[in-house]
């Protein structure tokens, strides 16, 4: 029996075609599974090559807009630019006293809140408010409800300091304020101030303390209400005044 | 994986090992090539070391008759081949070995594989047992029975 069986079973053979196709397939799936695999096709790794550059672009246009600019002037002038995630983006100072602060913090790409009380703790700071000097902060609201939550924040932070006051300005108001190399603080005091005196320039005003400032304007102030009041009055005679009978 | 050198060798070696074990299974030329591909790619991509030849034919008749059940019971296999075809495809063999072959082929699957690897192969029942991964003395009978209903298929044409 297991010779017939043995027999028969050797009658049966794989043909050279078959050993040949085999080997083919074989070999040809044995190549491509050593090759590294193509998980992308080249057109789509480029798209979404661009996909992400314009992602990462997109992205850093937007962390490095600003939306609220803080000017802190009291003698030296400093501006901060400060993003839609509460975050400093840059620090510009408008004088020689801004530009010592400048090197004595450290500021950039820190929390807006960090920053301004890092700024107020500062020694140039310190020192100018002992003196009696004025500190002026002013909040350039880009974005409405982040220069509102800025400006609460930094009325907060210097509420101690009764020599410290803090306001919004408006961008178109103070626009011009850097051609004429003021910060957005100064310039705005300069404009008060000419009010009272065209021929103040803005260098002038660069180099003068916003005490100096408020002072001279004070001495503006008092001196027009003083013209006022020695003026004849039109009035019907139940004010003060010398009136003109 | 292995080199191409080795595959080549395995399939001059076992080439004929694993169309009859295809042959008893499948009864298909179609199948048979879909196998031999499915077989010796798993040889060429497996990194198992075999101890002997024996091992590694050992290996290869259990990797075929996984594959070939798989096929058999796969959803997608529509290919199926009446006897007379199957007929066709031993034409070329001598009278006796074609009945005995028929003769097996009748046999329900598991008889006529342990059929082929005792009487063939010349497996004992317990290495077929652990190449079936089955019990011993479920294979001792299987060769029992398969041996019998294969004498009373073939009549008086099977020499003990």
């Amino acid at each position: 029996m297991t010779d017939q069986l043995k027999h028969a079973f050797d009658s049966i053979h794989a043909d050279e075609q078959l050993k040949a196709t085999t080997k083919d397939s074989v070999f040809r799936q044995m190549r491509r599974s050593q090759r590294p695999p193509v998980l992308f096709g080249r057109r789509t790794l480029q798209a979404v090559c661009v996909c992400m550059l314009l992602f990462i672009i997109g992205g850093v246009s937007v962390y490095f807009s600003p939306t609220t600019l803080v000017s802190i002037d009291i003698n030296p002038s400093v501006e901060l630019k400060i993003n839609r995630f509460d975050t400093v983006i840059g620090i510009e100072s408008f004088n020689s006293d801004g530009q010592a602060l400048m090197q004595t913090v450290d500021v950039l790409y820190q929390p807006y809140s960090e920053a301004i009380d890092q700024i107020i703790a500062s020694e140039t700071v310190s020192t100018c408010l002992s003196e009696n000097e004025l500190l002026s902060i002013a909040v350039i609201k880009l974005d409405e409800q982040q220069g509102d939550s800025i400006l609460q924040y930094i009325t907060t932070a210097t509420a101690q300091h009764k020599n410290a006051y803090c306001y919004a300005l408006n961008k178109e108001q103070v626009s011009e304020a850097h051609t004429l190399g003021l910060s957005y603080g100064k310039y705005n005091a300069f404009l008060q101030l000419q009010q009272y005196d065209a021929t103040i320039t803005p260098e002038q005003v660069s180099q003068m303390t916003m005490r100096e400032i408020r002072t001279l304007l004070f001495e503006f102030f008092d001196t027009e209400s003083a013209t006022q009041a020695n003026r004849p009055h039109n009035g019907n005679g139940n004010r003060y005044g010398k009136g003109n009978n | 994986m292995r080199s191409e050198q080795d595959v080549n060798r395995a399939i001059e070696q076992y080439a004929d090992t694993v169309k009859r074990v295809c042959f008893i299974h499948l009864k298909n030329h179609a199948d048979t090539d879909d196998i031999f591909q499915t077989v010796f790619l798993k040889y060429a991509l497996s990194s198992r070391s075999f101890e002997s030849a024996e091992h590694e034919k050992a290996w290869l008749i259990r990797v075929t008759i996984n594959a070939c059940k798989d096929l058999l019971k796969s959803f997608f296999r529509s290919r199926t081949v009446s006897l007379e075809q199957v007929k066709e495809q031993t034409t070329t063999l001598s009278d006796t070995d074609n009945d005995v072959l028929q003769a097996v082929l009748k046999l329900p699957e598991k008889y006529r594989r342990v059929i082929y690897l005792h009487y063939y192969e010349g497996y004992t029942a317990p290495q077929i047992a652990t190449i079936l991964n089955k019990n011993v003395n479920t294979i001792y009978t299987d060769i029992l029975r398969a041996r019998k209903m294969l004498k009373q298929e073939l009549g008086g044409e099977l020499d003990d």
